[in-house]
């Protein structure tokens, strides 16, 4: 598709609804759950991206010449973003293994562009992989917020989805990742193969190719509102091309 | 198959039990292996685990402290290696270790509430991070019918 042609405007108006939607479902859901209302409302509140290119594009929806500008710009800077997507490491436990192999020369994550880098502020994705403690939710925590905007989570595992096997029992496990930072895209397994990591980076992939610079200022993780809703993006979902 | 040795002793004692037996019994080259704790009814069952290099036996040594007032005198200025597993008996049953010079938590961060691996502890369900999740009915059944906080039984 030639990116030129695609009606921002349109598009844009079209998330914002898809977005209130959600949200307001969501809403309904965990009307009685104050605490995860809090928790929705903190997370709003904190993750607002604040990009000031989004503030200055979203002046010139009227000028259809601007538009096609804008969005010349979206492609360039998407497939930039998508093409060299370094992650951050933070293995935790047996995932990590699934992810050094997904790394290394079998697998070969250097061909999409995907470089481990050992600093939060190098990288753009976090892969979280392995079982979060509540003693290290602090240092995930932080870590998130020292990397540079627009940055991507990915869980990785049962454990970082949702607990997993430590839902009932674990005393000591953050039951969800989401319960701490946003969460893009979930990768369910236990561990999952490399095979299953790349097919989400790859989700990943399509997720920031689809963003522009028009659309208001997104929440990332807004998938995560109403914790618990655990949407995972698989080959052939109506989510795949979001 | 190595010969198992079980001895038992009363909290007042130990300390003297252990120094007794490290320097005439367990005479020679012998190492430090384990200590944990066990819950019976009404009492906390403390064992400390050792083994010997030079012939295969193994020395359990086991007191028995009150759950209502869990409190046994240190052994750290024996074992070196106890620093760490008496620590982390104190915050999993709440054992009061007195004189141990570094009375912090080990695992668990330093503001945690309850003692994990006793029997009676209480999930805390109002924590943000550790309560279950809100959209199952009844989150405990809706993972393990079978295990239901009553049937706990070892």
């Amino acid at each position: 598709m030639d990116p030129l042609d695609l009606n921002v405007r349109e598009r844009a108006e079209r998330r914002i609804t898809e977005i209130n939607q959600s949200i307001d479902e969501k809403l309904e859901e965990i009307r009685d759950v104050n605490l995860y209302e809090k928790l929705r409302l903190d997370r709003l509140e904190k993750y607002q991206v604040q990009e000031p290119v989004r503030h200055v594009a979203r002046r010139f929806h009227e000028n259809p010449l601007m538009v096609k500008f804008f969005s010349f710009v979206d492609h360039v800077t998407n497939v930039s973003r998508a093409c060299s997507l370094w992650p951050m490491q933070f293995g935790l436990a047996c995932c990590a293994i699934e992810m050094m192999a997904a790394n290394a020369s079998r697998y070969d994550l250097d061909r999409f562009g995907i470089i481990p880098r050992a600093t939060p502020r190098q990288s753009d994705l976090m892969i979280v992989a392995g079982t979060l403690t509540v003693k290290m939710a602090p240092v995930l925590e932080q870590l998130y917020h020292q990397m540079p905007e627009p940055r991507y989570v990915l869980a990785m595992g049962s454990c970082a989805i949702s607990g997993g096997r430590f839902y009932r029992h674990g005393y000591s496990v953050v039951k969800g990742v989401e319960r701490v930072v946003p969460v893009d895209i979930y990768v369910p397994g236990c561990p999952p193969r490399p095979e299953q990591l790349i097919d989400g980076l790859l989700a990943l992939h399509k997720k920031m190719r689809g963003e522009s610079v028009m659309d208001p200022p997104v929440v990332h993780g807004e998938k995560a509102v109403g914790a618990g809703v655990h949407r995972i993006i698989t080959p052939g979902s109506p989510e795949e091309g979001a | 198959m190595p010969k198992e040795i079980r001895l038992e002793t009363t909290p007042e004692q130990l300390p003297e039990f252990m120094q007794a037996l490290r320097e005439k019994e367990l005479a020679e080259q012998h190492g430090f292996c384990d200590a944990t704790a066990v819950e019976r009814e009404d009492t906390l069952e403390i064992v400390y685990r050792f083994s010997l290099i030079a012939r295969p036996v193994r020395v359990s040594v086991h007191t028995q402290v009150p759950k209502a007032k869990p409190v046994v005198p240190t052994l750290t200025h024996l074992y070196k290696g106890l620093l760490w597993a008496e620590r982390e008996m104190a915050e999993m049953f709440g054992i009061t270790f007195t004189g141990h010079p570094d009375p912090r938590h080990l695992l668990l961060p330093e503001d945690w509430k309850g003692f994990p691996l006793r029997k009676d502890y209480v999930y805390p369900l109002d924590h943000p991070y550790l309560a279950p999740d809100p959209l199952h009915e009844d989150p405990m059944k809706a993972v393990c019918p079978s295990d239901q906080p009553g049937d706990e039984t070892e």
